[in-house]
């Protein structure tokens, strides 16, 4: 693989929030998850938001992913302002410049290891070279012999190790991991750290990954704490 | 008069009839019974077309040998459409009824035909070449109904049969009984408008033997049978409840007496003058046979004891005294068996007929006992009667 | 097993679960509802009809517990001799027949009694009933229903005018019966009058000895029933015959219980459909729940409480089910009967059906049937379920692959039931009914489902390689893509959970079979029915009497006949004319025709219609094996041989060659038979003879429907106008008749067979409503199962419109499949119709002719409904809101 891409040398900012506030819930409960915050990640940087569960770090990572609109503020991906785009240019924008690891595994238990790591391809209604880059994805992650398996027949580790490959597939520009070790042993925790500090780092892809454990932390190159919504312990300044 | 005037209403009540004709008239055509009717015998045993309507009725009370007990009655009755129909074109009911004093049995049934397709009628049959007295030799008149017959014999002997499943009787009844007219001249009087008669006589005491089936158990018998033959054009008054009739055969200080009782019963419970009666002492020896014609003056009746129909609810008086001042008769007329209730066709057409035992005194205190029948009328719902013609009846 | 235990089971398995899903129960209940429903309104529908029709058999049947009757009628003269009879019976006469009400356009039973005998037997008049009249009247008098005059509104001193065997008559009304056995009889329709006077109304001769239809017999008590009739026997003609009134039933019972039997047959395929959904049902909350049912078994639940949970619920939807099916089978039973009814009234005779009545009955057999049905479904589900083991739960894929590996096992079993099937094909009818036919189908649907699993993963498995293969894709960006990736995906997602999708595919496969099945079937039937009436119905004009029906044998009016035969369109006539008998213990009928050339005069000629063209061949049948109808026509006919229809010759097993004893008015007969001809207008048994036979045989015959041919040269249209204008002019006769000419006779017979099979089609479209309501529930399953895979695919970049085509896709599948094993199975289970169940039931050979032409739109009309069944479903999984669904639940 590609060692270094020179993006990684410039640092530019792949995805900025600036006074985003988040509140959910009917009138009279509405519950404020984001109170006015302000985040800005770099090509290659790998960025840890520590906090309770609850303290809004998914909803920030939703907000960051396209996959949410904030109540107030702005988002910029690759510099285009989220709110301010429709539904299907958000799906567009995340289909391709995101890429997404949940805690629960969230494979298709339907389809093989590499139908779940083409799918993302699939959705783009790419099929050329398609082969190509889930080999080296898998090779990548080390599961390129279990390309035929299913979900069923993986561990832990192995699962979000596919995860990862799925989500490294389509060259996303930034990754959104959501606490992607909560469910593993220390040392499938660890692979799967690894890689994640590896992997997008080799074509310039920054990684935001929300966590509670201070061991998953110390592989970020940035740790952020967040409580009710709000940073702390560290200045809201990028 | 007889039950079977009940049965004319139900015919008439139950087919599609002619006009009727408002009380107390007579359907148009017909023979009227007026004095001055030349009876002629055994011409008159047989059916009178001319009239309206016409039954023979016969009653007794028979024994067996070992002293069963039994009643029967076998009525044949015809009804013409107008006086120009043949007797074909009639219609006739018969009725069967038996009663087992000992076992407090009664059976009884009801058949209806019309004399169009031969199935009932009235024949004066010429007598063959070997008439006589042939055992099975029917020369004379024939009544039937179905299976059902009274033959008259020439000799003057009857012989009825009847059977209906396990029922059945065979009887010959005795050519040299006596007969009575009820009323001078054979005519009674129902009520006060012409021709509200009826030309009636009776056979009061006809020795009877043969056979009685009763649920399929045969008895020979022996007795004494009541026939009664009427014929009338008439109509009875709608002011007419019903009628209490009586049929005995008694024996009055060892001699034979007959009484026929007909008490007319009104809707406002009072006792139709009409009402009549006869006395008959037959000839014996030298003495000739003494008839006394009773009106409704001449005897008085009071019923003392009760029976209710479990089935129609009507109550009935099932024993009676009779007085009959002018004969010097005491009597105490009690049903043999109380359930003796016959149910004809049509709903509320039920009418008592029974057996019933007779003992009293008779003037100077001499001893009356005997047996007879009592027929009851108008007890289960007022009768209506019509003598009209079913029209159905081709 | 403690009530703790239990409560806590079920309420964390059933209660909670079934709260969140409660469309999805809704429309289990709705399914089972709708099977239950169809089974109970047919139900209900057959009884009632069939109560009717007993009552059909005639009202004087019940009356008296012998009856004499027969095709020779009972001479008044007769009676003289019958005297002795009066010591066991009173017999008394009867005529009874059917008329028809030209001003109600409805028929009655006109039911003559004998006024004199009925005095003594206590029928219930009053004089209050009976209005008095002229004689006129009175030997017109009738009385009717209270029913009859209230809804026609007719008063006593009224006329009514009849036609009774092919005339118009007029009656007189007299009054009204009072309520009354009798008055019940045929709901209503029946009329009382003398019986003298329906015999002159026949026509018969005052002063005559009078013809009456038969006698009615009441024993005496103690008088044994078979002894009397061996008295009686003796004395009358030889073709008449004693026989108790239950005979009548149990005869008019058989001929009806093959179609009631097919009926109710046709009405369990919905339930069939029905069980598969519940199958599926709690199967699907079984797969749903095995992590909670482990969780409880680790935390101390027994196998029990876990199996009786999923049977009680499973045993409450049945229940829910069974009374709403109850209460919409009451509904539908009215519509039920309406059709069953008019089935009856073509093939058998006239029936006046009462209001569907309900019974206790009922009740219990539709619970004990959808308690059955629920359990019996339930039971392999709930057994898994019980088979949980605590540890397991986790990991709800493995499941699945145990199922896809016995699939194989099942394939065998389904191979076995196909064999099976094979075999039960080739057995005889028990009595009418084809039970072996009928078990023949029910292991061919079972076979099927049986061999579903292996063939639907294997095409599965197929279809999902092949589309989301990208390597199998033109390179670069497809127009097709996103279709297949749909199909494909939707293929992985129907792969994985093989037992539901089989179950789900079983139910519409059944529906869809049967469907096709009776397509066929009705298809090739009415073509071979059409085709056969083109062949038989040769003349221009027909005429028959309006009171006919096949049960009251009404008359032509001779002389009107014959004023229509002198009109000058007229070239030639024919005439036909059935008797019933009574043949081994059923009713059959003994036909005869002939025909005559008006010109030459010259009889039984080859006559040609106009309209059917020149192509017949002058012999009034078609043979079974048809080649060389005339020549076997007249051989037979020279030998004195006779003709049997192919209902008759199944029925009582007798071929060419054999003889038959038929009971004739000279006494049994032994007559040998010459071929076998195709009816299919009556499932009842004809024999066919020539004139002379018929003549020398039962006397000669009077005309029940006759058919005019236009002389060469004159169109139809001309000749019927000449006929239609004759009748006019004779007011009363134009009445009594039906006149068709032949196209529109032609469009009639269709019209009934139509009619006749309508009570099919609805059974049919109900168990596929029923099929399809299975599969709206098992794709909304699926979407709220598969809620987490959605929001990944969300998450992945799929747009809401491709995860909607991801469960359309799955409908696509089903539906697809379902129409490919559907069609298969239905072509066998036509065959099974065809072949064996119609064959034994009615006996008849029915040439295959399967409609494609509609066919073919109708599947895909089916295919489109279970896409739109899926749309609801599809839309729900369009809706999943992926943040919420990532989350950890």
């Amino acid at each position: 693989m590609v060692s270094s891409s020179p993006l990684v040398n410039r640092p530019a900012t792949v995805v900025r929030a600036v006074a985003v506030e988040k509140s959910y819930g009917a009138r009279e409960r509405r519950v404020a998850a984001l109170r006015g915050l302000d985040l800005a990640v770099s090509a290659g940087e790998f960025v840890a938001i520590m906090g309770r569960s609850g303290c809004g770090k998914t909803t920030l990572l939703n907000l960051l992913g396209a996959m949410d609109q904030p109540d107030r503020g702005e988002i910029w991906l690759e510099g285009r302002n989220l709110p301010q785009l429709s539904e299907e240019e958000l799906t567009r924008l995340r289909r391709q410049r995101v890429g997404f690891v949940f805690q629960f595994f969230n494979l298709l238990p339907t389809l093989t290891v590499r139908e779940n790591v083409e799918l993302p391809l699939l959705l783009q209604g790419e099929t050329s070279a398609i082969r190509a880059r889930v080999d080296e994805v898998l090779v990548a992650v080390d599961l390129h012999d279990r390309a035929a398996d299913t979900p069923a027949q993986l561990s832990g580790g192995q699962m979000q190790r596919v995860a990862l490959a799925r989500a490294l597939v389509h060259r996303p520009v930034l990754l959104i991991a959501d606490e992607p070790t909560g469910n593993l042993d220390s040392i499938s925790a660890e692979q799967v750290l690894t890689l994640l500090k590896e992997l997008p780092a080799r074509h310039g892809a920054a990684v935001v990954m929300a966590t509670h454990s201070s061991e998953a932390a110390r592989f970020a190159d940035r740790v952020l704490h967040m409580k009710d919504g709000q940073w702390t312990n560290e200045a809201g300044k990028p | 008069m007889k039950t079977f005037l009940a049965i004319l209403f139900i015919t008439v009540a139950t087919l599609p009839v002619a006009a009727q004709s408002a009380a107390a008239a007579v359907s148009p055509g017909f023979q009227l019974a007026l004095p001055g009717y030349q009876w002629n015998f055994p011409r008159d045993h047989g059916a009178h077309p001319h009239f309206a309507n016409e039954w023979w009725y016969w009653t007794g009370n028979l024994s067996g040998a070992h002293g069963q007990r039994f009643g029967f009655e076998l009525t044949f009755f015809r009804v013409s459409p107008n006086p120009d129909a043949p007797l074909d074109r009639d219609f006739y009911l018969a009725h069967f009824a038996l009663t087992d004093v000992a076992g407090n049995r009664f059976f009884f049934h009801e058949r209806s035909r019309r004399g169009a397709w031969g199935q009932a009628g009235v024949r004066m049959v010429a007598p063959g070449p070997n008439a006589g007295l042939q055992c099975g030799a029917h020369s004379g008149l024939r009544l039937w109904n179905e299976n059902w017959t009274a033959d008259f014999l020439s000799s003057g002997a009857c012989h009825l049969q009847a059977r209906w499943g396990d029922y059945a009787l065979d009887l010959q009844l005795d050519p040299h009984a006596a007969r009575m007219f009820n009323g001078p001249g054979g005519l009674s009087q129902k009520g006060p408008a012409h021709g509200q008669a009826s030309y009636y006589y009776s056979v009061p005491r006809a020795s009877v033997n043969g056979v009685i089936e009763f649920a399929g158990s045969n008895t020979q018998v022996t007795g004494a049978a009541w026939m009664d033959h009427e014929f009338a054009s008439n109509q009875l008054g709608t002011n007419q409840q019903g009628w209490d009739w009586m049929g005995l055969q008694l024996t009055e200080a060892g001699k034979p007496l007959d009484v026929m009782l007909f008490n007319l019963r009104d809707t406002n419970g009072s006792r139709d003058p009409y009402s009549s009666g006869t006395c008959f002492v037959e000839h014996s020896g030298r003495s000739p046979s003494i008839t006394t014609w009773l009106k409704a003056s001449d005897f008085k009746i009071s019923p003392f004891l009760w029976w209710r129909s479990p089935i129609t609810r009507a109550r009935y008086p099932v024993a009676w005294t009779v007085e009959i001042p002018r004969r010097g008769l005491k009597l105490q007329v009690r049903a043999a068996i109380d359930n003796q209730e016959l149910r004809g066709g049509g709903p509320g057409l039920a009418y008592w007929e029974g057996a019933v035992v007779v003992k009293g005194t008779g003037p100077g205190g001499a001893s009356v006992e005997g047996r007879g029948y009592l027929e009851l009328t108008g007890y289960a719902g007022q009768l209506r009667i019509t003598t009209a013609h079913p029209a159905g009846a081709h | 097993m403690s009530a703790r235990e239990w409560s806590v089971a079920w309420k964390t398995l059933v209660a909670r679960p079934s709260r969140n899903e409660r469309g999805r129960t809704a429309l289990a209940i709705v399914a089972v509802a709708l099977a239950i429903a169809v089974v109970v309104a047919i139900r209900m529908a057959n009884r009632t009809a069939l109560e009717s029709f007993e009552q059909t058999s005639r009202a004087v049947a019940g009356r008296g517990a012998l009856t004499v009757h027969g095709p020779t009628p009972i001479s008044s003269t007769l009676f003289p001799r019958l005297r002795w009879l009066g010591a066991y019976a009173e017999a008394e006469p009867y005529i009874d027949r059917y008329a028809y009400d030209p001003r109600a356009h409805d028929t009655l039973e006109l039911l003559g009694l004998d006024w004199a005998a009925e005095v003594a037997h206590h029928l219930p008049l009053n004089r209050n009933l009976i209005a008095p009249g002229s004689r006129q009247q009175r030997r017109a008098a009738v009385l009717l229903t209270s029913y009859y005059a209230q809804r026609y509104h007719y008063r006593r001193g009224d006329w009514l005018p009849l036609v009774l065997n092919g005339r118009l008559v007029r009656l007189w009304i007299a009054g009204v019966l009072p309520q009354s056995k009798l008055a019940t009889a045929q709901s209503g329709h029946i009329a009382l009058m003398d019986v003298a006077a329906e015999a002159h109304l026949l026509g018969q001769v005052r002063g005559a000895p009078l013809r009456f239809d038969g006698l009615q017999l009441r024993l005496a008590p103690g008088v044994s029933e078979p002894w009397l009739a061996s008295q009686v026997q003796p004395f009358l003609p030889a073709d008449d015959h004693v026989e108790p009134a239950a005979v009548r039933r149990r005869q008019t019972e058989k001929m009806v219980s093959a179609f009631a039997a097919n009926l109710r047959a046709l009405s369990y395929v919905a339930l069939l459909v029905g069980a598969f959904l519940i199958y599926n049902t709690i199967a699907m909350g079984v797969v749903r729940r095995r992590t909670a049912i482990a969780t409880l078994r680790a935390l101390g639940a027994s196998r029990r409480a876990i199996l009786a949970v999923f049977l009680a619920e499973a045993l409450l939807l049945s229940v829910i089910g069974g009374l709403a099916g109850l209460a919409l089978g009451r509904l539908l039973a009215g519509l039920a009967l309406h059709l069953v009814s008019m089935t009856l009234n073509a093939l058998y005779t006239v029936t006046h059906p009462k209001a569907v009545r309900f019974t206790a009955g009922d009740l219990v057999w539709a619970l004990i049937l959808a308690v059955g049905v629920g359990l019996i479904s339930a039971w392999g589900p709930a057994r898994e379920a019980a088979r949980v083991a605590p540890a397991e739960g986790m990991r709800p894929g493995l499941y699945e692959t145990q199922f896809a590996v016995a699939k194989h096992r099942w394939l065998w079993l389904g191979l076995a039931c196909a064999l099976l099937a094979a075999v039960c094909a080739k057995l005889p009818a028990i009595g009418t009914v084809p039970f072996w036919g009928f078990a023949s189908a029910l292991m061919a649907v079972l076979g099927m489902g049986l061999l579903l699993p292996f063939a639907v993963s294997h095409l599965l498995r197929l279809g999902r390689s092949r589309l989301l293969d990208p390597a199998s894709a033109a390179a670069g960006r497809n127009r097709w893509w996103p279709l297949r990736l749909s199909l494909g995906l939707a293929a992985a997602s129907l792969l994985s959970a093989l037992r539901r999708t089989s179950v789900l595919l079983a139910a519409l496969t059944t529906a869809v079979a049967m469907f096709i099945a009776v397509a066929i079937m009705v298809g090739s039937f009415r073509v071979t029915v059409s085709t056969w009436l083109g062949e038989t119905l040769r003349a221009d004009v027909f005429l028959r009497a309006r009171d006919w029906t096949r049960s009251n044998n009404a008359p032509l009016p001779r002389e009107v006949l014959r004023q229509l035969e002198r009109l000058p369109g007229v070239g030639a006539a024919g005439e036909y004319s059935a008797v019933p008998e009574t043949y081994r213990g059923q009713r059959i009928f003994i036909s005869t025709a002939w025909s005559r050339d008006l010109e030459s005069g010259r009889r039984n000629v080859r006559l040609a219609g106009e309209a059917s063209g020149p192509m017949h061949r002058g012999c009034p049948l078609r043979f079974l094996r048809s080649a060389g109808d005339w020549n076997i026509w007249r051989r037979g006919s020279r030998r004195g041989e006779v003709f049997v229809s192919e209902p008759f010759a199944r029925h009582f097993d007798r071929w060419p060659g054999r003889q038959i004893q038929l009971p004739t008015q000279a006494g049994p007969q032994k007559l040998r038979i010459a071929a076998v001809f195709r009816d299919y207008s009556s499932s009842q048994g004809y024999v066919f003879m020539n004139l002379a036979l018929f003549e020398k045989l039962y006397g000669k015959p009077l005309a029940s429907s006759a058919g005019l041919y236009a002389r060469p040269g004159m169109t139809v249209e001309r000749l019927l106008a000449q006929v239609t204008q004759v009748l006019a002019s004779m007011p009363g006769e134009r009445q009594a008749l039906t006149v068709n000419d032949y196209q529109s006779l032609w469009r009639e017979a269709l019209k009934v067979f139509d009619q006749t099979f309508r009570v099919t089609w609805s059974l049919e479209l109900i168990a596929l409503a029923v099929a399809i309501l299975g599969v709206a529930n098992t794709l909304l399953a699926v979407a709220l199962e598969r809620r987490r895979e959605l929001a990944v695919l969300l998450f992945l970049g799929a747009t809401r419109r491709q995860t909607r085509r991801m469960l359309l896709g799955e409908a696509v599948w089903i539906g697809a499949l379902a129409l490919l094993f559907g069609t298969l199975l239905g072509v066998v289970l036509a065959a099974i119709l065809i072949f064996v169940i119609n064959v034994q039931s009615f006996g008849w050979t029915i040439q295959v002719h399967a409609p494609w032409t509609w066919l073919l739109p109708a599947c895909l009309l089916v295919f489109a409904a279970t896409l739109i069944a899926a749309l609801g479903p599809a839309g729900v999984a369009a809706q999943v809101d992926p943040v919420a669904a990532v989350r950890v639940e």
